[in-house]
């Protein structure tokens, strides 16, 4: 059978004659690594308390001795070192991209998305204290009062105002997915590597979804009017839920801008860590 | 019987696979990366978590600082670090049968399949020892109201138990029974002093302070006298130990997740002793030998080392950082 052994760890630092004398050589390395590690848990060294992104520097070095040990457990215990280089990528791989996707990477744009929430739900509160004010629309057209028009009072948070909101969230998400996904592929195709590359790279995706975006936001404020100037039965319900969508729909046409703005600075900060 | 016909008894046998592995050796690596993801997400639940109390979640040195046969000594992470060598040396005489499989000696595996399995019981024992001293704790503390754990410490500093303070009441506190009181409803032991024992004492011995769950400094707060005094008017509870609702070491979640993650790891060893001692009887019957192949013997190799790597992130997560 063919157990050939690679026998060589430290990128060829260190050769072994049997695999015998690589596993006692690899059982000395993750000792001297955990004795390290213990050493400076034991100590902790004032100099190495400081934070750098985030995280103690002590902290980021137990993390890495721990990769270190993980990998030769891999590699030399697992044999993974001896594995065909398919069968290599496919566990590994899998399994630094699941646990790192999952936890780090999708966070940054979907927060981007979630931007669009924050300034739809800061819309949805303007229009409520807007709806409160005396002088908001306080002028007559073809001799009808536009506050009495669209029953303007006072608005008191309540179940209903809620389930406006809640509705709002959901349009503007779908607006701020819209926006990413066609800024994500656009980069994809385009792959800038410059600064002005990046910029003009968001121009065009922004501009080329800003129609699907501000049509979904039209058509929104187009059906509630209706339900705004309504007076018949069941519109002291209605109207307070509409109200927060109409505002935050009106304000998150600047979420149009955030997304873009925020999806290039993101892009243009990676490019300029990628080329420390 | 043509040329055409191809035989696939092989592929019963865990012939040859894809990738140049076997589909046995295939399916081990596939379990062992869905349960790394299951461990890397305890771990990480237990991150957030702990970022969220990063104020104050217990200092791991003070809570495991315990070393056998060594008591009363302050022996921070000793014990921990042992542990992990064992098992890394166990996972050594892992790979030298593995080894051994190879070149087809069947005593030399069986032989370093037996030190597998002694380290593996080895390391289950001192998993046990360490449960046993969380659980029963060392010092005491009581809880206030609003959830926070106060510990005692003497004017230098160091934590006082309270066995050493708490006067004795003339007062007896009945064990609630399931055959008592409202149906079928029992309570946990009663801890071994009550909360006006504890505070009697404490106002009998003006050199004691209360400290608090904050960390500042790296240091957890202590109060002054009169601060101790009032705070000690919110206690509720005396908790002595651990256990899943309240531990003396702070943070509720602390215990928890301590309790989940070393414990689901700790069931990780033990199934994989159970497997080695499976695999130890057949080498010895003679199974592998006949095969003419030690593959299984690799196979559950591949577990054991598993076992090991998940301890060595435990041991990173819960014990350094």
């Amino acid at each position: 059978m063919a157990h050939a052994h690679k026998l060589e760890i430290l990128r060829g630092l260190i050769k072994f004659k049997s695999n015998t004398q690589k596993i006692w050589g690899v059982l000395i390395l993750l000792t001297i690594v955990t004795s390290v590690e213990v050493v400076l848990g034991i100590m902790k060294p004032e100099a190495l308390i400081g934070h750098f992104l985030g995280m103690k520097i002590l902290n980021w070095i137990f993390i890495i001795l721990t990769l270190v040990k993980a990998y030769y457990i891999t590699w030399d215990f697992m044999h993974m070192r001896d594995e065909t280089p398919s069968l290599r990528r496919m566990v590994v791989w899998t399994a630094i991209f699941l646990i790192l996707y999952f936890q780090f990477k999708s966070v940054s744009t979907s927060l981007m998305v979630f931007t669009g929430i924050i300034v739809a739900f800061a819309g949805g509160f303007i229009m409520i204290w807007l709806y409160g004010q005396d002088w908001f629309f306080n002028f007559n057209l073809f001799g009808e009062n536009m506050r009495d028009l669209f029953n303007m009072k006072t608005i008191n948070l309540s179940v209903a105002v809620w389930v406006g909101f809640i509705a709002l969230f959901g349009i503007a998400t779908d607006d701020g997915v819209v926006m990413a996904t066609y800024l994500t592929q656009t980069f994809d195709r385009e792959e800038p590597t410059d600064k002005k590359g990046i910029r003009l790279a968001t121009l065009e995706a922004a501009g080329k979804r800003i129609r699907p975006c501000l049509m979904t936001t039209v058509t929104t404020i187009l059906a509630l009017l209706p339900i705004l100037t309504s007076t018949g039965k069941g519109s002291d319900i209605m109207i307070p839920m509409a109200i927060p969508i109409f505002g935050g729909m009106i304000i998150d046409i600047t979420s149009y801008f955030l997304l873009p703005v925020l999806f290039s600075w993101n892009k243009e900060y990676q490019l300029k860590n990628a080329n420390k | 019987m043509g040329a055409t016909v191809i035989s696939h008894e092989d592929a019963l046998d865990g012939g040859p696979g894809p990738l140049g592995a076997t589909y046995g050796k295939m399916m081990m690596w596939f379990f062992i990366l869905s349960d790394a993801l299951t461990f890397s997400g305890f771990l990480a639940a237990y991150g957030f978590s702990r970022f969220k109390f990063i104020e104050t979640w217990p200092i791991a040195d003070e809570v495991f600082n315990h070393f056998p046969f060594m008591h009363g000594v302050d022996a921070p992470m000793y014990y921990v670090a042992l542990m992990t060598f064992i098992l890394i040396f166990s996972s050594v005489t892992m790979v030298l049968a593995v080894d051994a499989g190879h070149h087809m000696k069947k005593t030399k595996v069986a032989f370093y399949m037996f030190l597998t399995i002694i380290g593996g019981f080895i390391f289950l024992g001192s998993q046990a020892w360490e449960w046993k001293n969380f659980i029963k704790g060392e010092f005491g503390a009581v809880e206030t109201r609003g959830g926070s754990i106060l510990q005692f410490v003497n004017a230098s500093g160091e934590r006082v138990a309270l066995a050493d303070f708490a006067k004795v009441l003339p007062e007896e506190r009945v064990q609630h029974t399931r055959d008592k009181g409202v149906w079928f409803s029992g309570e946990s032991a009663l801890p071994s002093y009550s909360v006006a024992e504890v505070v009697e004492g404490f106002k009998a011995n003006p050199n004691i302070l209360v400290r608090t769950e904050f960390i500042k400094d790296k240091q957890k707060v202590v109060l002054t006298r009169e601060e101790s005094l009032k705070r000690l008017e919110d206690v509720v509870y005396v908790v002595e130990g651990a256990n899943m609702y309240r531990n003396e070491y702070g943070s509720k979640l602390f215990a928890n997740f301590f309790f989940f993650i070393t414990g689901f790891h700790g069931f990780h060893v033990f199934s994989g002793v159970i497997i080695n001692i499976i695999i130890f009887f057949n080498v010895l019957l003679g199974t592998y030998e006949k095969r003419k192949s030690y593959e299984m013997v690799e196979k559950v190799g591949l577990y054991w080392h598993f076992v090991d790597l998940v301890w060595v992130f435990v041991f990173t997560f819960f014990y350094l950082v």
